[in-house]
């Protein structure tokens, strides 16, 4: 060990010659030590001998020359970070440090709205959640109004919103970076989710979470695809028919729970805090120095179902699209029911999605558990016999042709060789993927595969931007039109709050809007007009993705749909960001439109994706340690410093 | 030993000299502040401190931090009690001291030599000594080595005498050869419940998935019957046969042993898993008994474990381990001999048929149009023996009673009389089978010299013989019946002696040590050596290391008296233990259990090929045909002995 230890130290040190990195002071190295560093690590009653190496120095010594140094970069970025942000909660308090308000605690009082003295404190003590003027000045609630240096004030609605946005940031970010630590398939066997086995393996790892031993609540299920990754904690209807959660945050995090008596589980504030706090500043960073990179990055939020056509699904698929371009251009009830909530077209646009995803499955269960898509089904059947026609099988009602009545097909003709007890079926490629090379059953290689099609994704969803694009379609032709400047003009936000506006907001709206009201009925327009973008559209307040040409049928208004050859996709475009809808102070941002809250989160969505990007990461780390302006107090800190961030030092 | 801030101090200076040109500030880069590490401005201009005693204090309570401060106490520990420690066989403190001094003046030899060799000088020499054991000087460096005799010599101490309990401990049983409960053992530390088996393997070439119409060839058929031929002849040991005929490279040399097969080895499901499924559950041992508990956890099976045998997006279907055990390697084992109760047997004849046919690919000039799969070999092959769970070998003959059924395939067995000399009889003087109770009736089933009971099973290896030379259960008061012969049975701690045979404490009889006569001791050496390196090593006990450590935090000299500086240190310390004991623990039983669910899911579906597909099997009564000019057309397309291979 001791040979070792010196190797390494002669290593550092070399080089820190070679690059003229040394301290200036050589007389003497400054050491910090802690408070016992001289006394003995054991004493023994009624022993009065030495005992030799029994003093702390040596371990403390052999912690300054190994891992101290790193721990103290850590430590020093995640402070700062609190710094930036505020301590998440009273759990990631640093010994000694009392009396502040933690962003927990400053976003309960706001959520209260009774005084908000906490919040008020909480923001005067962090400037992150300020309100700043395009030249970075602190104004208050007007935008404009300039809060000299010293001067009171009291916080508005903008920087309690910052208060609000950066907690719910948080938690969505905490569920989902415990989302990401299950669904790597570890942790389940043949589709079923054991969180008792996730909970063992960060038992055994040493983690503060509740002993798994003294649970015996835990069930296996299965998490059906459209749990959100933000929805880790929340109950979910199983397909089974029971409600679960995939993970129990108490187990992890006893700090939420109500039980005051609740075993003690500190692994988010450990593990979870620092890492988000650590983006967190990579997005800060973007925030102080590098905006633009935010705010031109073309931000889309969408939602893009895509309908394949492979060879047995080609007529249902035709049919389909065509429905649900129908169903999309479906009139409003009244004459004022034109939808504005951008909230309730998104859930709107989603389930819709959704549905029509289970058609095209033909998952024959769900589709007669949905009225909507079992109307839509029959309704397509009864324009022709042979669309969505259901048929039985051993005992599996399904939809012919389509991916799930494919299915039941194989099975049942696997099943009907099966019974002929025909040696030459296990060579059948059929067979063998059924039973999955002799693994399972045929029976059972039936039902996983019916799993694998309920699981299937065939919507994307989401927030992305230029630089980071999904894969959708096989041309990258949605790619190319989505990013376009034009789609974020195109899209136009609505204030709601403010009535004058929002009347000719709405007007706009609607003179964009593909459906008409004229001589007191509602109508699609005869053809799109003029002046309409050529790559967004609205049709009912929800905006569409145009194409060139009208793929699924002449009509003009199917230009929402773009084929490429094997699949049809429509996209939805919920959101668009452009610089003025990001800027801090202006008539268009989301801000003005649809609250702080709201601009914050799309803040937050979109740095969070360019964060990731290049190579922000480490210029982030850069810029804050130069603005720490650290005072060093130990050398064996400053070298490591000196030698990782030489730039720091010029 | 040197205090790292001078050795750091002295080369910084040395670094400072070459590179003044930096030094141009009269600010230092480092200051000192009491109690702090660093102080940095935070983003809203405060000060942040990250003050000294936080940050060792987060190391402390880390795993490395642990790790450091136990090292430190144990040297501590050590260099306290040692001069204090009373114990039997122990090297006196002053014994080492002079042992120690010896040292240091041999280094100061090896540095004059060094320094003639490299044309140096003694003092570089000599620092160059010191400098790698990191020591500042001489009375440094007699530490140094005080301490690394102190150490060495008590962690020998400790393992020999506390040999008795650490081999019960890894035995899994008790004083009384009863099986120690689950819940009486050391916290978390698990029985390996060693087996020590030999065998005798066949390398077959036959695909290891194809249950029903695998093709061997003529060599391997030869040696499969050579091999079972010798092990029924009584003039023959079973360790002759292994170093004669195995084709298993590893054992063949030393006579067919595997070594010590414990819960951890790495062996093939079918023969690991398979001589517990036979010893545990096959053999009878799941009456409703106290231990049977136990009896499964020693196998890695809890009885309450289940397999996940299907799913569906409602439903999970799970099945107990030790029911599909029970169905898949004796009830759903169908072979021409009928269906099993206790466990399959092969009869010794379909041995001596695959041999003797071995080459006759043509009889009368006929071949089959199928190709080998058709050849009474491999007919036998896939009927008899392509099964991947533990079987019996009996001293059966087998006949078919008729030779136009292909549908019932029915054979007929009787018991072969080796003793009888009459020509055209197969006679062995001494044939090594015994009588046991199997699937309802006392059979003669094929056992070594000494009685001990052949287990064989089809791994994607070959074919195994098997002989447990000594099971975990044959010595222990469980009273396992099976195979155990009439010979008086030597205990397990016995069996596993850490001494040799010209030792005063050495048992006799059986043992691990022994199983070959030698006048070579080193053989006898090595194997002790075996034991007691499976007795420290971490498989065993993954906090082996820390016993020592244990053990003299409860010696009366430091018990109740020894305060830690950091109160939370001796806590973590025992916290780490406890954890490395327990996730070793629970990882293991994951591992054997997911082993067990793999075997048993693959015994499905080999189960399955087998039964559940008419024309899966070449009807047995082909290979007795085989060669009839008159029965030439059912090797024909469309024939009752025809399959599309």
């Amino acid at each position: 060990m001791s040979t070792n230890k010196k190797g390494v130290r002669l290593a550092v040190l070399s080089v820190i010659a070679l690059l003229g990195l040394t301290a200036c002071n050589e007389s003497s190295e400054v050491v910090a030590k802690p408070s016992n560093y001289d006394d003995p690590i054991i004493t023994i009653t009624g022993n009065e001998d030495e005992i030799h190496h029994n003093v702390l120095s040596i371990i403390y010594d052999a912690m300054r020359e190994s891992g101290v140094s790193s721990k103290v970069l850590d430590e020093s970025l995640y402070r700062y970070a609190s710094s930036v942000f505020g301590y998440y909660n009273s759990v990631t308090l640093p010994e000694g440090v009392t009396d502040v308000v933690t962003l927990k605690e400053a976003a309960k009082d706001v959520e209260a709205n009774a005084g908000y003295a906490k919040a008020y404190k909480f923001i005067k003590e962090h400037k992150a959640y300020w309100y700043y003027n395009e030249e970075g000045e602190h104004v208050k609630e007007d935008g404009t109004t300039v809060i000299k240096d010293g001067e009171d004030w009291t916080p508005g609605t903008t920087e309690l919103g910052h208060v609000t946005a950066k907690w719910n940031a948080i938690e969505a970010r905490i569920a989902e970076d415990m989302y990401s630590r299950v669904s790597s398939g570890s942790y389940t066997t043949k589709n079923y989710f054991s969180e008792k086995e996730f909970l063992r393996s960060l038992h055994e790892a040493g983690e503060s979470v509740v002993d798994y031993q003294t649970i015996d609540t835990f069930t296996k299920f299965i998490i059906p695809y459209t749990v959100e990754e933000d929805e880790v904690f929340d109950l979910f209807d199983g397909y089974d028919g029971a409600q679960h959660r995939v993970l129990t945050r108490e187990y992890y995090q006893s700090s939420v729970s109500d039980d005051a008596n609740a075993p003690e589980a500190t692994y988010i504030e450990d593990e979870i805090i620092p890492n988000i706090y650590n983006d967190l500043l990579i997005e800060q960073y973007l925030l102080d120095e590098d905006v633009a990179s935010v705010r031109n990055s073309r931000a889309r939020k969408i939602n893009v179902l895509k309908i394949e056509k492979y060879s047995s699904f080609t007529n249902n698929a035709d049919m389909l699209v065509k429905k649900l371009v129908e169903e999309i251009y479906a009139l409003p009830v009244s004459a004022t029911s034109l939808e504005t909530n951008q909230e309730v077209i998104e859930e709107n646009g989603n389930k819709l999605f959704e549905k029509y995803s289970i058609i095209a499955k033909g998952l024959y269960e769900q589709i007669q558990a949905n009225d909507d898509a079992k109307q839509i089904v029959d309704d397509l059947h009864a324009l022709a016999s042979d669309i969505y026609e259901v048929e039985t099988k051993q005992g599996q009602s399904y939809y012919k042709s389509t991916t799930y009545g494919d299915l039941v097909e194989d099975y049942d003709k696997i099943e009907t060789v099966l019974a002929e007890k025909k040696f030459d079926l296990l060579s059948d490629t059929k067979y063998t993927s059924f039973t999955s090379s002799g693994t399972r059953s045929v029976k059972e290689g039936f039902e996983q595969q019916k799993i694998d099609i309920m699981q299937a994704q065939n919507i994307t969803k989401g927030w992305y931007i230029q630089s980071s694009t999904p894969t959708l379609d096989s041309n990258g032709t949605i790619n190319d039109r989505l990013f376009k400047l034009s789609v974020a003009n195109a899209k136009i936000e609505l204030d709601e709050t403010n009535d004058s506006e929002f009347a000719a907001h709405y007007a706009d709206l609607a003179k964009a809007d593909r459906l008409v009201y004229e001589g007191g009925a509602w109508k699609v327009r005869d053809e799109a007009s003029e002046d309409e973008n050529k790559f967004l559209c609205s049709i009912n307040g929800a905006y569409y993705l145009k194409f060139d040409g009208q793929s699924a049928g002449e009509d003009w208004t199917n230009d929402i749909v773009y084929d490429d050859g094997s699949a049809y996709y429509i996209v939805q475009v919920f959101e668009a960001a452009k610089d003025a809808k990001l800027r801090n102070v202006s008539k268009d941002n989301y801000a003005h439109t649809r609250g702080q809250v709201f601009m914050d989160e799309v803040i937050d969505e979109v740095a969070k994706i360019v964060g990731k990007t290049g190579s922000y990461s480490t210029l982030s780390r850069e810029h804050w340690l130069e603005k720490m302006d650290i005072k060093y107090h130990d050398q064996a800190i400053y070298d490591y410093f000196k030698s990782n961030y030489p730039d720091l030092f010029d | 030993m040197k205090k790292s801030k001078l050795s750091v101090g002295l080369v910084a200076s040395f670094i400072g000299a070459l590179a003044l040109s930096a030094c141009n500030s009269s600010t230092p880069a480092v200051t000192e502040k009491e109690g702090s590490l660093v102080e940095l401005v935070g983003y809203n201009d405060d000060t942040i401190e990250i003050k000294t005693n936080d940050i060792y204090g987060k190391y402390t309570d880390s795993s490395e931090g642990t790790k450091l401060y136990y090292d430190a106490v144990l040297e501590a520990l050590i260099r306290y009690e040692y001069p204090k420690l009373e114990l039997a066989g122990l090297k006196s403190f002053d014994t080492l001291k002079a042992e120690a001094k010896d040292k240091v003046e041999s280094s100061k030899e090896t540095a004059n030599d060094n320094a003639s060799s490299n044309s140096t000088s003694y003092a570089e020499e000599w620092q160059k000594i010191l400098d790698s054991h990191d020591c500042e000087n001489e009375e440094d460096l007699l530490q140094y080595y005080l301490y690394d005799l102190e150490k060495t010599e008590l962690s020998d101490w400790y393992a020999k005498n506390n040999i008795d309990s650490l081999k019960n401990e890894y035995l899994g049983i008790d004083e009384d050869w009863g099986l120690v409960p689950t819940a009486s053992k050391v916290e978390n530390v698990e029985s390996l419940f060693p087996y020590h088996i030999l065998h005798v393997l066949v390398t077959l070439s036959a695909d290891k998935s194809d249950y029903s119409r695998g093709t061997i060839s003529e060599s391997e058929a030869t040696k499969l019957w050579q091999v079972v031929r010798e092990l029924i002849d009584g003039s023959y040991s079973f360790e002759d046969v292994a170093f004669k005929l195995s084709d298993d490279t590893g054992s063949k040399s030393a006579y067919g042993d595997v070594g010590i097969m414990s819960k951890k080895t790495s062996f093939y499901n079918e023969f690991k898993l398979g001589i517990y499924a036979y010893d545990a559950i096959l053999s009878g041992i799941n009456s409703n008994d106290a231990s049977t508990k136990d009896i499964y956890a020693a196998f890695g099976i809890d009885e309450e474990d289940k397999v996940i045998t299907e799913t569906t997006s409602t439903n999970i279907k799970e099945e107990k381990v030790v029911d599909m055990i029970k169905e898949e390697m004796v009830t759903n084992v169908k072979t021409p001999v009928g269906a099993f109760t206790t466990i399959p047997t092969v009869p010794y004849s379909v041995f001596k048929m695959i041999g003797e046919v071995a080459k006759d690919n043509k009889i009368n000039g006929l071949s089959p149009e199928s190709g080998d799969v058709a050849l009474p070999r491999n007919v036998l092959y896939n009927q008899f023996l392509n099964f991947h769970s533990p079987f019996l070998v009996t001293n059966e003959d087998i006949a078919v009673a008729d030779l136009t059924d292909f549908v019932n395939d029915s054979v007929t067995l009787t018991e072969h009389d080796f003793s009888n000399t009459a020509a055209g009889n197969f006679y062995i003087q001494n044939d090594n089978f015994i009588e046991m109770n199997v699937n309802g009736a006392n059979k003669k089933v094929l056992a070594d010299r000494n009685g001990n009971v052949i287990i064989g099973v089809r791994s994607e290896a070959g074919i195994h013989f098997m002989l447990m030379r000594k099971s975990v259960f044959k010595a222990t008061n469980l009273s396992v019946a099976v195979g155990t012969g009439t010979k008086a049975d030597q205990s397990l701690q016995d069996y596993y002696t850490t001494s040799i045979p010209t030792d005063a404490d050495y048992p006799g009889g059986e043992t691990f040590v022994n199983m070959k006569t030698t006048n070579d001791q080193s053989y006898y050496k090595d194997r002790v050596s075996t034991i007691k390196d499976e007795l420290k090593s971490s498989n065993f006990d993954a906090a082996y290391d820390y016993r020592l450590y244990e053990f003299l935090m409860n010696s009366e000299l430091v018990k109740s008296k020894i305060t830690f500086a950091d109160s939370k240190v001796e806590e973590n310390i025992d916290e780490y233990i406890k954890l490395l004991r327990e996730t070793k623990s629970v990882g293991d039983t994951k591992s054997i259990n997911d082993s067990w669910q793999s075997y048993l899911l693959m015994l499905r579906y080999q189960n399955s090929v087998r039964n559940d597909f008419e024309d899966s099997l070449i009807p047995n009564t082909c290979a007795f045909i085989f060669g009839d000019s008159t029965k030439a057309d059912e090797f024909k397309e469309g024939g009752k002995c025809y399959v599309n291979k």
